[in-house]
């Protein structure tokens, strides 16, 4: 059956969009910094220069951007508006963009124990006041249609909670506060933020925008129910097994996840290629395209014996990493902008009665396919690059961060020309 | 409702957003005077009965066999869109 969206409590224009114009720039502050420092960038994952580079993508692009469309996509799917949204909003994007420059800046330039505490208190603080208020909308009762993404919004809230929980023990102990198993918890902390938060909640809103805006059948309702708790329950097991070294039963927790990330990309791509009509596959498609065949082919790296085929076992986990953060989540925020944002200026103009109908543009016309197929073909050719420079660090890893940059001032420019025609429109 | 009036049909049933709700505001803009709207879609297009009542639009709705759904517009009795 399919969903009923319902915008009747759409949020203003100026609730989202901050986010989503944010976001570039963040990426495009770690294209900077691989820039900058070339090969020092990808040698290792624990580089301070890596990390630095890791939490502006993460949490600058992708939880900024995640964020924003949360505000925007729980009023209009599952009619619950979260409370207070316009403070909660200026508050969260605040803490958020103050707590991830000072995060990336004490862990890539070492500013010292009192960076961290304060990265500490602000992105905690911006979770919490987001958890509450995202908390209290979806505790209230929804339309049995939207009961999935509902459900999927709970389990990757909590699993950020988690990821939050344990960065902020971590970055505590960076500023001189308590003792702990650094690298142990940070595995944990890694892989409840890109598994637990980004990918489950990346899954769970592709299951609404994917047939909305790509044209495709509905989900099975099966995979949409079920997805979000399996891979919430299998990382709790898998935490466990880390943290007694039980490496048996990490290794079949692992195996669960992994079966069902496969799952979900391949009923996708399987999705996309039936779409309605056949039509000729436009930027989204193939960026959501680009995403999946980047989630398959982390999860088979993952289980590779890759220290038979090359001589660094350090670049297993960076390409994973890259694979999942920058090909996989990064590849499908980056496509969801070029669909999202220019429906909320159209939405937004056509909402408008006192603007004439002659002067609304077309939602093509606010952010069009040539904008959006030319910021993809950098973005391809960056990503391309960067996959490689893991391997090859010392002649690929500058390239790849210029190719990125580009991509991502094209990004940054063609969001913010959408606002600006919003601006104009509405201020003409 | 006019029983006699004249119905212009669309089907916007194999589009993805927002072209079902850019071609049914086109047509609207075109629709003769008295004539009403029969669309074809394939999902319950929300996003547009707030716009089709601010500017003075009556709809129903009716759910469809095959699960897509028929929508008809037309003006209001006692308003002129």
């Amino acid at each position: 059956m399919q969903r009923a969206l319902s915008y009747a409590a759409m949020p203003a224009l100026r609730v989202p969009l901050p986010f989503m114009l944010a976001a570039p720039c963040f990426a495009l502050a770690a294209a900077l910094l691989l820039v900058w420092h070339g090969e020092a960038a990808l040698v290792l994952r624990w580089t301070p220069v890596t990390l630095g580079m890791t939490h502006l993508v993460v949490l600058g692009f992708l939880t900024m951007t995640i964020v924003g469309a949360l505000f925007q996509l729980l009023p209009v799917t599952a009619g619950v508006a979260v409370p207070l949204a316009r403070q909660v909003a200026v508050f969260c994007w605040c803490a958020l963009a103050l707590g991830t420059a000072v995060l990336a800046a004490a862990l890539g330039l070492g500013l010292g124990a009192t960076a961290f505490r304060l990265a500490a208190g602000l992105l905690g603080s911006a979770g919490f006041v987001f958890l509450s208020a995202i908390g209290a909308a979806i505790a209230r009762p929804v339309p049995a249609g939207a009961k999935p993404l509902v459900e999927g919004v709970r389990y990757a809230a909590a699993a950020l909670a988690i990821t939050i929980a344990i960065g902020a023990a971590l970055a505590l102990y960076l500023g001189g506060v308590g003792s702990l198993n650094a690298p142990l918890l940070t595995d944990i902390h890694a892989t409840w933020g890109l598994v637990g938060w980004v990918i489950v909640l990346t899954a769970t809103v592709s299951f609404q925008v994917i047939p909305m805006f790509q044209g495709t059948a509905t989900y099975p309702r099966l995979l949409e129910t079920w997805l979000p708790p399996l891979v919430f329950a299998l990382l709790f097991g898998w935490s466990a097994a880390t943290l007694f070294d039980a490496a048996w039963w990490r290794l079949a927790c692992e195996v669960g996840i992994g079966a069902l990330l496969l799952h979900y990309a391949v009923t996708t791509v399987a999705w996309l290629r039936g779409r309605k009509g056949k039509r000729k596959p436009d930027t989204g498609t193939r960026y959501w395209l680009l995403a999946m065949g980047c989630l398959l082919l982390a999860v088979l790296l993952h289980f590779i014996p890759f220290e038979l085929l090359f001589d660094s076992v350090d670049a297993l986990p960076l390409l994973t990493g890259v694979l999942v953060i920058v090909g996989c989540a990064m590849s499908a925020v980056n496509g969801m902008l070029y669909k999202i944002v220019p429906f909320l200026v159209w939405y937004h103009l056509v909402h408008d009665e006192h603007l004439p109908r002659e002067r609304i543009p077309r939602m093509s016309a606010v952010l069009g396919e040539a904008q959006a197929g030319r910021q993809w073909r950098w973005h391809l050719a960056g990503l391309a690059l960067l996959v490689l420079a893991c391997l090859f660090p010392a002649v690929l890893a500058r390239p790849a961060g210029l190719f990125l940059m580009v991509s991502l001032l094209l990004l940054a420019r063609d969001v913010a020309g959408a606002a600006l025609l919003y601006a104009r429109l509405r201020g003409a | 409702m006019n029983a006699i009036a004249d119905t212009v049909r669309i089907d916007v049933s194999a589009l993805a957003a927002p072209e079902p709700m850019e071609r049914i505001l086109d047509a609207l803009a075109v629709l003769p005077p008295g004539a009403r709207l029969q669309v074809l879609i394939h999902r319950e297009p929300f996003p547009l009965y707030e716009i089709l009542d601010r500017r003075g639009w009556d709809h129903r709705t009716t759910r469809r066999l095959d699960a897509r759904y028929d929508l008809v517009i037309e003006a209001m009795a006692c308003s002129a869109p």
